[in-house]
């Protein structure tokens, strides 16, 4: 009972938002129209780390801009973020913006390591417990969390 | 409003959070190597010492710096012990995002776990975990236990040489993780599980006898099940008193000696005996069957 009051309440699952009366008609149909995903589990897990990153993302930009950094997040965006294939390289990107390659380097460095730190932080702030934290951290980097 | 996150933005975030951060160090990163259950594992170039080493990087962050002192005492210790089947601690760091890393001598190989894929004969097996044992002999003797010994921690060389790794990195981890029990479930002792803090070299016995589990076919000899039972006697005072007790008793096994752990009646005997002895047993037979023979026709 107790886990089931703790579940309901994690904002993973829902938990702290009002529930609204929905239009049953315009939920049929957006139900019937959606794709179901063959893995619903799977599915939510892999929407759940997408919301987390894009809260993530949104405040790393916001927090470098702020630093007046934002050629810092800019090469971060175009090589980890919009770097799909064929992805840039550093040359390519120092080029783009005027910068030297080094500076691509270090400034990739700098931006990974405070996404890190920003996305744990995000992380943190979703749940409610310290092993939750652990749990979803690592689900988050890739592990299944210990059974 | 932005676009949601590609999936392959989503992987390539994941890497580039878990990438350490070696901009500070006098490492270089060439590539992840693998994942364990405390952190990852990568390649990376020692710049100072122009050598490849293997760099693992924990999960845990590390602030105040409290885990990467005891991993750094931990490793002078370990710095001791100069042996062929033992890969120590050889570096210490903490990364700019607080992780804490460890260096240690890359080993081209293959992990245990998967190298008993290749290696089919039993008695092969067998003289591995005696090497292995021989290693974990070595440090107890140095006044070092390993406390995590399990197959993902000893990797075959590519010429057989056995190396096992990750010495005493377990409990310092544990301890600043604040966990009671360190280990790995499976192949931790009873009272290591426990929590018992008078550990000694008999637990490591204990793990090494689930080792030894492991390499066993189900169908394993009486005798080599008896080796399992007694070095993992959920007693310590019930099991090998070393490591080397141990390689001793798989030794004698596979030399064709009585093996200490196992009684035999005369049915066993038998078959102990003409295994060690099958060539001489088939050429008395066939001598006597030929002189049987021969005094048979001659007596005709």
């Amino acid at each position: 009972m107790q886990n089931d009051e703790r579940d309901r309440s994690r904002l993973k699952r829902g938990g702290g938002h009002a529930i609204v009366s929905l239009d049953a008609e315009a939920a049929e149909r957006e139900i019937s129209e959606a794709a179901v995903p063959e893995d619903p589990d799977a599915f939510f897990e892999a929407e759940w780390v997408r919301s987390v990153f894009e809260s993530a993302l949104a405040r790393l930009r916001a927090e470098l801009t702020r630093r007046d950094r934002t050629v810092v997040f800019e090469v971060f965006d175009r090589y980890d973020v919009r770097g799909d294939d064929p992805r840039p390289t550093y040359a390519e990107i120092s080029y783009a913006l005027g910068i030297k390659v080094t500076d691509v380097t270090n400034h990739l460095a700098l931006a990974r390591r405070e996404m890190r730190r920003i996305t744990l932080e995000t992380l943190r702030e979703m749940t409610v417990s310290e092993d939750e934290f652990r749990r979803e951290a690592r689900t988050l980097l890739g592990i299944e969390p210990s059974s | 409003m932005t676009a949601p996150l590609s999936d392959g933005a989503i992987a390539r975030l994941r890497e580039a959070i878990e990438a350490p951060d070696l901009s500070e160090t006098r490492y270089e990163l060439l590539r992840r190597v693998g994942r364990g259950g405390m952190g990852s594992v990568h390649l990376a170039r020692d710049k100072a010492l122009e050598r490849d080493v293997a760099l693992k990087v924990l999960d845990l962050d590390d602030a105040e710096g409290r885990l990467a002192a005891r991993l750094a005492d931990e490793a002078r210790i370990l710095a001791r012990l100069e042996h062929p089947g033992i890969v120590p601690v050889h570096d210490v760091g903490r990364l700019p995002d607080g992780r804490v890393f460890y260096a240690m001598r890359y080993v081209e190989g293959r992990p245990l776990h998967r190298e008993v894929e290749r290696l089919r004969e039993m008695p092969a097996r067998l003289r591995l975990f005696a090497r292995i044992c021989e290693a974990v002999a070595f440090a107890h003797d140095r006044g070092v236990l390993h406390r995590d010994l399990k197959p993902e921690n000893v990797m075959v060389g590519p010429f057989g040489e056995v190396l096992v790794m990750d010495w005493g990195v377990a409990h310092v981890v544990g301890a600043s993780a604040g966990a009671e029990i360190v280990g790995t479930p499976g192949f931790m002792s009873p009272e290591q599980a426990a929590g018992s803090d008078t550990i000694d070299a008999r637990s490591d016995v204990w793990s090494l006898g689930k080792m030894l589990h492991f390499l066993l076919p189900v169908d394993a000899p009486k005798a080599l099940r008896s080796v399992v039972g007694k070095a993992t006697a959920s007693e310590p005072g019930g099991r090998y008193a070393g490591a080397l007790d141990l390689a001793a008793e798989v030794n004698r096994y596979l030399d064709g000696l009585r093996v200490e752990a196992h009684p035999e009646n005369w049915a066993d005997r038998a078959l102990r005996l003409y295994g060690r002895h099958k060539v001489a047993f088939w050429l008395v037979a066939t001598y006597l069957v030929v002189r049987g023979s021969m005094l048979v026709l001659l007596g005709k």
